[in-house]
């Protein structure tokens, strides 16, 4: 599918803007997949969840935590895709014991 | 070779980096709104800011360390004295010839930076060695996208890989000796660079299968000018610097009052220093 962009270099022409947010969209895509979204801000801390992005591949995935979660200076930030993780409790989960 | 004339090629060089940085900012600027998603949008406005604040940083440096008023090389050049690389002079054509001309830009610019890492200018080799970590994101997030292309995209890809090639390649034309090199401000040689850029052009064709690809030299100059990097006597295209440095009426308006002009005409590389006690010293 043929994605148009019009990036020509002009500032003294006023910007169409309705045809700019009407026209076929590039970068990444709403199908992608879900990342959880990992960080640390010290090496001693544990891992804490700060949230989740969409992407269409992983490396676009990796760009979109940098760029989105960088309100902090992190050791480390890890992402994974939310359905590599495996349900041990949730509620309405059969057999299984303990569940509060 | 004395200080002065390598201080010269410093900033020569340096400035090929901060303004092929300063056109590549305005690239990721103008395709803001072809974001489909909040992250999109912060990632491109991320990677905008991110070029533009390395450009302000060396500009900044240079300034200091040459003895220019504030704001010379941003406001105080004409486009015939723009070093930037002429691989971003022409604007995309296709969301492929986008992610293809920015892929080239960024990994030459990453082979550039690395051969500054661990060179014996502490303040040159401390930001090259930050730019380029910075821009291990950007270099992912294109990877990104290439790997999203669709097969017509690919097609289209390939064409501008063709006709892209050659002008990214050119930027490691081997001068006839390198004074850099020598001064060890720079510890790869240019021709290491080029062997490391083509490694990445290799990647990139095996990324679009384009591997027995036929590249356009039509466009290569043979006069070449080794101090901007540049086909001789070429500038930036005048609707691509009126869009960098606006000139109309409305943005001059605008714009903050600076204390310099291009009007001033200043010699960049013929400037007497004046040392600026209370100007934060870069090397510590």
């Amino acid at each position: 599918m043929r994605r148009p962009m019009a990036t020509e270099f002009r500032s003294n022409k006023p910007k169409k803007i309705d045809k700019i947010m009407t026209e076929k969209k590039t970068g990444s895509t709403s199908k992608g997949e879900n990342y959880e979204v990992f960080a640390r801000d010290n090496p001693e801390r544990p891992l804490q969840h700060i949230g989740t992005v969409q992407a269409e591949n992983k490396e676009l995935a990796i760009a979109h935590a940098r760029f989105v979660y960088s309100e902090r200076i992190w050791v480390e930030l890890l992402i994974a895709p939310t359905n590599s993780f495996s349900n041990c409790m949730k509620p309405q989960l059969q057999g299984v014991v303990g569940m509060a | 070779m004395n200080q002065t004339s390598t201080d010269q090629t410093v900033l020569a060089e340096m400035l090929c980096l901060a303004d092929t940085k300063w056109v590549l900012g305005h690239w990721y600027a103008k395709i803001i709104l072809n974001g489909r998603t909040v992250p999109d949008f912060s990632s491109m406005a991320g990677m905008a800011q991110d070029e533009l604040g390395h450009t302000r940083a060396i500009m900044n440096y240079l300034e200091q360390s040459n003895g220019l008023p504030e704001h010379q090389l941003e406001f105080g050049r004409r486009m015939d004295q723009i070093h930037n690389m002429q691989l971003l002079d022409q604007a995309p054509t296709s969301w492929a010839d986008f992610v293809v001309t920015v892929y080239l830009a960024e990994h030459a610019l990453w082979c550039m930076l690395e051969s500054y890492t661990q060179g014996a200018s502490v303040a040159v080799s401390n930001f090259c060695r930050k730019f380029a970590e910075e821009g291990y994101f950007h270099r992912i997030y294109i990877e990104g996208w290439i790997a999203a292309l669709d097969e017509e995209e690919k097609l289209e890809a390939v064409e501008s890989l063709k006709a892209r090639l050659d002008l990214a390649r050119q930027w490691f034309s081997t001068p006839d000796s390198e004074p850099l090199l020598e001064s060890e401000v720079r510890t790869l040689s240019l021709a290491h660079c080029g062997v490391t850029f083509e490694h990445s052009v290799g990647q990139l064709t095996s990324l679009i299968g384009a591997e027995n690809v036929v590249v356009d030299s039509s466009r290569t100059d043979t006069s070449w000018d080794s101090v901007r990097r540049r086909p001789e006597g070429s500038s930036m295209p005048a609707r691509l610097w009126e869009y960098v440095v606006p000139t109309s009426e409305a943005a001059k308006m605008a714009r903050r009052p600076l204390a310099v002009s291009i009007e001033d005409n200043i010699d960049l590389f013929n400037v007497k220093k004046v040392k600026d006690e209370t100007a934060p010293f870069f090397d510590q």
